[in-house]
């Protein structure tokens, strides 16, 4: 190595370049490490055999050493590289003169802190004269964590941690606690608060960055929604009414759940009874009343949908309404209505009218009907005011809102409403996605092991429900229309069930001719029949759940009779399922129009049974 | 190497520098050490000493490596065995390990900013927690792209997105806050 004289007057270079850059350097470092790294694996050189002095010069690598010069500058850098083969050259990195040696006197300079360090600095082997290493880690064993036992700041992977021999294995964890240096930045997650506000999409990111093209598709996912003039109305309606769902209390066990309400103080209630949908034999303590209740919100509902809303106080009004009521449809579903109160008659004044008003939206005068919102959802041409059932059974559907608005749909309304403007075809509207979700809803739901509707309780305990002021103004359903057969295996009975007496004045229903219908989607076979307690007087009709678009209303005959215990109503235009369908399952199930309906199938009547 | 301006090559304990020797050195340049010779060179005639008569803790030593040529005296005061342990044990040196060590140094040098008050030091190191933060002579440079400038107000953040901006000036507003400085440092 030469030495040279430089314009600052040291005899020896100072180089400033970034690592590697240096032609001197390089050779001194090969020199130095060739003998240790031709040794032994990668990583650690094993230089037993060698001369200790190169074991020590490799220790010194990275570590702080302060170089005293012959001049008696110091300069204190990192170790970088010593050339131990030739002379003992050194080479520093980010070194920086601590000691100015020209001087005689060997003083600090106080100037020199404001100079940068060099990044590179070589020295010859003859200016050195000592070079300091003040707590050198030498290692004897192969567990050479040198950069673990530097400062903690330096981040530590969990790997390097545990591979390390010196770590005990059985050491105590602690709980971290920040630093008290760090800045405590807890607020500085408001800065993107408002994230969806801020216009970021990702699609177009990713286009942008990636060349990647999105075939997102919202609709695929979800329902379609009809955006067109009236949508902020909807959309409000529909925010109404989530907020008046979410808001309600609930009862049961499983919605409380998944809304993190605390519902029983009894703990002991384990995790099997909390999230299982097996009912213990005794019913769940809360939910056994509302499940009668849904069985027969869904009763309700499916006769409403099958002949459509007659609220009206005497049952007839429904006939002269036609216009009276245009339910906000949420899916094209059917409108709530107490049990019994479709009067095939009044569906027939009804409904022909009510198919040609589509997108009427008004609300049943006088009665306690919340909108159907649409949840931002809309359907084909009717919509369909449904009330909002306020009954703990209705909690535990609500925990979702489409469940909640396809339940509805089926529920019982107030009878006082203004009738039959709903067509209980107009639940085929309802597509199909809803059908199977409620489907899939109302079989997630945990029921007790009774699991019969009780229409007539239902309509008791509808305080809204006209049914029970003035029941005997209830249309009666026809026979032929489809009831659930009733459940044998019923085994509680509504006590507060009411009588049901059938209209007198309702006529017999002669389907027109031009009925046509879609094709519903829905696969057969997962028509619902829920199963109907044994109460004389009680007419249970079970909607075809064919609100179908534009498909021919079926009036069934209209003639009140009575059904005794354990007879049962067959929707004749829709497949017969055999009893067993609805018992064997445990929770009201799917309640779901028939797949292919033949509207020219003729009603026979109740004779046929 | 024959050092030209050798005051003196083989003082004291002559050629003989046996590694456990303990040595009280004296060198050219005045400074005077006692160590033991855990190693020894002839060729560039460079010892090693642990400092210190005592071997002490084998585990990190404060070690001179001192060129002979500049060792005036050696006076030899004592010997031990093996300070090393070299016989017993194999030696390995982790070369990974160590270009870490070297790297984590590096850093830790270029951390410290030169000419600025040590309040801004403070603050620079309180955000190079959390950041990636460098200095540019007396400027703070995060992320290669917003820049703080003296005196480090939150006024004086520029650069950067708006949101790495502002997001900048609050993470600079909590350390200050936190360090608990005045705002006109």
């Amino acid at each position: 190595m030469n030495s040279q004289p430089l314009s600052n007057g040291y005899p020896y270079r100072r180089v400033e370049l970034e690592a590697g850059g240096i032609n001197k350097a390089q050779p001194m470092k090969q020199h130095t490490l060739k003998s240790t790294e031709n040794g032994g694996k990668a990583g650690s050189v094993d230089i037993s055999s060698r001369d200790p002095f190169e074991y020590l010069a490799a220790c010194h690598i990275g570590h702080h050493v302060e170089v005293h010069l012959k001049d008696g500058s110091v300069y204190g850098g990192v170790f970088h590289a010593a050339d131990v083969e030739n002379s003992f050259g050194i080479v520093l990195k980010m070194a920086s003169l601590i000691r100015e040696g020209s001087l005689p006197g060997m003083k600090a300079s106080s100037s020199l802190v404001s100079k940068p360090p060099s990044k590179i600095l070589i020295i010859p082997a003859d200016e050195v004269v000592q070079v300091i290493a003040k707590d050198l880690p030498v290692y004897s064993n192969n567990a050479s964590n040198s950069a673990q036992c530097e400062r903690p700041l330096e981040l530590l992977t969990d790997s390097s941690i545990s591979q390390s021999t010196h770590v005990d294995l059985g050491r105590e964890l602690e709980r971290w606690v920040p630093d008290e240096d760090v800045p405590d930045c807890s607020d500085l997650e408001n800065v993107f608060d408002d994230s969806w506000k801020r216009g970021w999409n990702q699609f177009e990111v990713n286009k942008t960055l990636f060349g990647v093209t999105s075939t997102f598709d919202e609709e695929l996912y979800t329902t379609k929604l009809e955006r067109g003039p009236r949508t902020r109305e909807l959309e409000e309606q529909a925010l109404r009414i989530a907020r008046e769902i979410e808001g309600e209390n609930t009862r049961d066990l499983h919605v409380a759940e998944e809304r993190g309400i605390q519902l029983s103080g009894k703990f002991d209630i384990d995790e099997e009874t909390k999230y299982s949908s097996v009912c213990p034999v005794n019913g769940f303590d809360d939910s056994g009343y509302e499940e009668d209740e849904e069985e027969e919100i869904l009763l309700n509902c499916r006769n409403n949908l099958t002949f459509g809303d007659s609220t009206s106080s005497d049952g007839m009004k429904s006939a002269s309404t036609g216009n009276g009521k245009v339910y906000e449809e949420s899916w094209g579903g059917g409108s709530l209505s107490s049990v019994g109160q479709s009067c095939s008659n009044s569906n027939m004044h009804a409904r022909q009218p009510i198919f040609e008003q589509p997108s009427k939206v008004t609300r049943a005068p006088g009665n306690n009907n919340r909108n159907e919102s649409q949840f931002g959802e809309q359907r084909n041409i009717k919509s369909v005011e449904a009330t909002h059932y306020r009954k703990p059974s209705m909690e535990s559907v609500s925990g979702l809102e489409e469940y909640v608005q396809l339940s509805l749909r089926m529920c019982i309304e107030d009878i006082n409403e203004d009738a039959a403007t709903s067509d209980p075809w107009r639940a085929s509207d309802r597509q199909n996605s809803t059908d199977g979700k409620l489907l899939g809803r109302l079989s997630d739901r945990a029921k007790p092991e009774s699991s019969c509707w009780r229409p007539g309780s239902s309509i008791s305990r509808n305080p809204e429900n006209s049914a029970t002021s003035s029941p005997t103004s209830r249309p009666m359903l026809s026979p032929s229309s489809s009831i659930g057969s009733y459940s044998s295996e019923k085994s509680t009975l509504n006590p507060n069930a009411k009588e049901f007496k059938p209209n007198p004045n309702a006529k017999s229903f002669k389907p027109s001719p031009t009925a046509t219908r879609p094709q519903s989607p829905v696969p057969e076979g997962s028509f619902y029949y829920p199963p109907l307690p044994p109460m004389p007087g009680i007419h249970i009709v079970y909607g075809m759940g064919a609100a179908f678009p534009g498909q021919h209303p079926v009036m069934y005959n209209n003639t009140p009779q009575q059904l005794g215990p354990n007879q049962t109503y067959y929707s004749p235009n829709s497949p017969q399922y055999p009893q067993q369908m609805m018992v064997g399952q445990q929770r009201p199930a799917l309640f779901m129009p028939p797949s292919p309906y033949q509207p020219e199938m003729q009603y026979k009547g109740r004779d046929s049974y | 190497m024959n050092p030209a301006n050798a005051t003196a090559t083989e003082a004291g304990g002559g050629d003989e520098y046996e590694v456990g020797k303990t040595y009280e050195v004296k060198l050219t340049t005045g400074i005077e050490f006692k160590g033991i010779v855990l190693a020894y060179d002839s060729d560039p005639h460079v010892i090693i000493f642990h400092e210190g008569t005592s071997r002490g803790n084998c585990k990190s030593m404060t070690t001179r490596t001192v060129n002979a040529s500049f060792i005036s005296k050696a006076n030899l005061i004592g010997k031990c065995k093996d300070p090393l342990d070299a016989n017993k044990k194999k030696c390995f040196v982790d070369l990974n390990g160590l270009l870490e060590k070297e790297a984590i140094a590096i850093r830790k040098i270029e951390s410290i900013g030169v000419g600025v008050t040590a309040e801004a030091q403070k603050i620079f190191d309180a955000l190079s927690k959390t950041l990636h933060v460098k200095w540019e002579n007396k400027d703070m440079v995060i992320m290669e792209d917003v820049r703080i400038c003296s005196p480090y107000h939150s006024d004086f953040v520029t650069g950067g997105t708006r949101a790495a901006n502002d997001r900048i000036k609050k993470v600079l507003n909590n350390v200050r806050e936190k360090l608990q400085l005045s705002s006109d440092t």
